[in-house]
C-alpha cells in the first residue's frame, strides 16, 4: 500500500487526530471532521493510515514500553553516533524509512473497525453482515456475484439469483445457494457455519446445520454447528460453559490492546449471554460471576487474576 | 534496481569488502557480527534510489556502515531495556513469547520513528497514543500545559505517522 502523503494533508490529518482525542471534542468538530474526510479521498487515506500505526501502537501497550524506548544511549553507540555527526550524513542520504507494513482490508469496499458491526444491502438484495476488525469486497457483475472475505467475519443472507454467489476466502471460492451463512477467518483455514441453503467446494456440499473447517483441500471437521456462533449479529457473545482464557480471546477481538488472564484462572468457566458493545461491562459481570479481579496496567492492556480473599 | 547502482555496489564489495569487515570488527570486537553488518552495509546501499558519485569510496563505505553500526547498538541496547524491564512485569502479566517478539519489533520501529524527539515529547506520545490517556490526565501527570501537551502530540504524530 502507497503510505506516502503530501505534507499538507498529514498536517490536517495530525491535526483532526489530536483534537478528535481532546476531551472538549464535541458534536460540531465532529461533524466538521467528517466533512472533512467527505471532501477528499486522500483525507480517508491519511486517516485510515493513522488508525492502522495507532491499532498496533495499542498492541504494544504495556508497562515495558516506557522503560524500553527511554533506555539512554549506551557509550559505545554515544561514540559512533558522534562519529557519525562528524563525518556528515549527507552522502547517505536517500536510505531512509521502510514504510509500515500494510493490513489487509484497509481499502476493501466494506469494513467494520475494532468493536463495531456493520449491515449492509447488497445490490441483490443479500443482506451482508461484518463483525469486529473485518473486512470484504464485493464485485458483481452480468455473470456472477463475487463476495471475498479479506479479514474478520461476516454473516451472509444470501438472496435468490440467477447468478451463482462465490464466497472467497484466503484458502479458496466456496459456492452459496440462498440461506443464511456465518464463515470467520482464521490463520490458514475460514470457519464456515450454514444455518439453511447450502455451501459447496469442488462438488462436496455443506448442509444446514452443520459447520466445517475450509481449507485449500477442501471441507475439514464437519461438525454440527454451534447455535451460538451467530449470537453476534445481534450483539451478543453467547458462552456455554466456555474457559475463561477462550472466553477473553473471543471478547478480546471487539477491544484495542492485550486482553488476557493468569494461569490460575485460565480454566474457570463461563456461562451466560453477554452485550458487546460494552465490553467494560463485560469485564465488571466476571468480576460478580467468578473469583477474579480485572487488573488495569493501561487502559489497552487488561489482566483477570485470582480475586485475593 | 537501476543497473547502474548494482554494478556500482558490487565493485565496492569486490574492492573493499574486506577492509570494511575489517574496519567493523574492529570496532564490534566480534567477527561475526562484523561480517552481518558488513553484509547489511551493502543491502542498504542496494536499496538506495540512485547510484552515488563517488570521489572517496571507502569513506562513503564507512558513512554508510556507521549507520549500520548505530542502527546495530540501538537494537542491543533496546534488547538489554527490553528484557530488563519485562522482568520487573509480574509473572501473570508478562506476554507470551509470540507477544514479546511482535512488541519489540514494533518498539524498534517506534523507537526509530521518534529517534531525535526530546524525552519529554516521546512521554507525552506514548502515554496518549500507547496508554490511551486522556490529554488533561497527561497535562496533570506531566505537569505541563494543555497547549503543551497538543503542542508536543503534534510534532511526534508528524514524526510517527508521516516521517516528517
Amino acid at each position: 500500500m502507497n503510505t506516502s502523503f503530501s505534507s499538507q494533508v498529514a498536517e490536517q490529518a495530525v491535526h483532526w487526530l489530536i483534537e478528535s482525542q481532546g476531551d472538549d471534542f464535541d458534536q460540531a468538530q465532529q461533524q466538521a471532521l467528517q466533512h472533512w474526510l467527505l471532501a477528499d479521498h486522500e483525507h480517508q487515506r491519511a486517516w485510515a493510515h493513522i488508525q492502522q500505526v495507532n491499532q498496533r501502537l495499542r498492541g504494544v501497550a504495556s508497562p515495558v514500553v516506557h522503560a524500553t524506548l527511554q533506555a539512554p544511549p549506551s557509550p559505545a553507540r554515544r561514540r559512533a553516533l558522534k562519529a557519525l555527526l562528524l563525518v556528515g550524513v549527507a552522502s547517505a542520504a536517500g536510505m531512509g524509512l521502510q514504510s509500515h507494513n500494510p493490513l489487509p482490508g484497509l481499502m476493501a469496499d466494506y469494513r467494520s473497525p475494532v468493536g463495531q458491526r456493520r449491515r449492509t444491502h447488497l445490490d441483490d438484495g443479500s443482506l451482508l453482515q461484518l463483525n469486529t476488525r473485518s473486512a470484504v469486497d464485493v464485485r458483481f457483475d452480468g455473470q456472477q456475484r463475487v463476495v471475498r472475505l479479506l479479514e474478520g467475519e461476516l454473516a451472509l443472507d444470501v438472496a435468490r439469483d440467477a447468478r451463482p454467489l462465490l464466497l472467497r476466502t484466503a484458502e479458496g471460492a466456496l459456492q452459496l445457494h440462498s440461506g443464511h451463512f456465518n464463515v470467520r477467518e482464521f490463520e490458514g483455514f475460514s470457519l464456515v457455519s450454514v444455518f439453511s441453503g447450502q455451501a459447496s467446494f469442488a462438488g462436496q456440499p455443506l448442509l444446514p446445520g452443520q459447520r466445517a473447517r475450509f481449507t485449500a483441500k477442501g471441507w475439514q471437521a464437519i461438525a454440527p454447528l454451534d447455535p451460538n456462533s451467530g449470537a453476534w449479529v445481534d450483539g451478543m457473545l453467547v458462552a456455554s460453559q466456555m474457559r475463561l482464557t477462550d472466553f477473553l480471546a473471543e471478547l478480546g477481538r471487539y477491544r484495542q490492546g492485550q486482553l488476557g488472564c493468569s494461569e490460575r484462572v485460565a480454566d474457570l468457566r463461563v456461562s451466560g449471554s453477554y452485550p458487546l458493545d460494552d465490553s467494560e461491562r463485560i469485564l465488571q459481570m466476571l468480576e460478580v460471576a467468578l473469583p477474579v479481579r480485572v487488573r488495569r496496567f493501561t487502559r489497552y492492556w487488561v489482566t483477570l487474576e485470582p480475586r485475593l480473599s | 534496481m537501476p543497473s547502474a547502482l548494482s554494478s556500482t555496489v558490487e565493485g565496492l564489495y569486490h574492492a573493499h569488502h574486506s577492509w570494511l569487515t575489517g574496519w567493523l570488527r574492529r570496532r564490534l570486537g566480534c567477527p561475526q557480527s562484523a561480517a552481518d553488518l558488513a553484509q547489511d552495509t551493502y543491502v542498504r546501499l542496494l536499496q538506495a534510489r540512485e547510484a552515488p558519485q563517488l570521489v572517496e569510496p571507502r569513506a562513503f563505505l564507512a558513512t554508510v556502515a556507521k549507520r549500520v553500526l548505530c542502527n546495530h547498538l540501538r537494537r542491543q541496547e533496546l534488547e538489554r531495556a527490553y528484557l530488563q524491564a519485562l522482568s520487573q512485569v509480574p509473572e501473570q502479566m508478562a506476554p507470551s513469547e509470540e507477544q514479546k517478539a511482535v512488541i519489540f519489533e514494533t518498539l524498534l520501529e517506534l523507537d526509530r520513528l521518534l529517534d531525535g524527539l526530546p524525552p519529554l515529547v516521546k512521554r507525552t506520545f506514548l502515554l496518549a497514543q500507547v496508554d490511551g490517556l486522556g490529554q488533561t490526565e497527561i497535562a496533570r501527570e506531566l505537569g505541563i500545559s494543555l497547549a503543551t501537551v497538543k503542542r508536543y502530540l503534534n510534532k511526534a504524530a508528524l514524526r510517527c505517522y508521516f516521517a516528517l
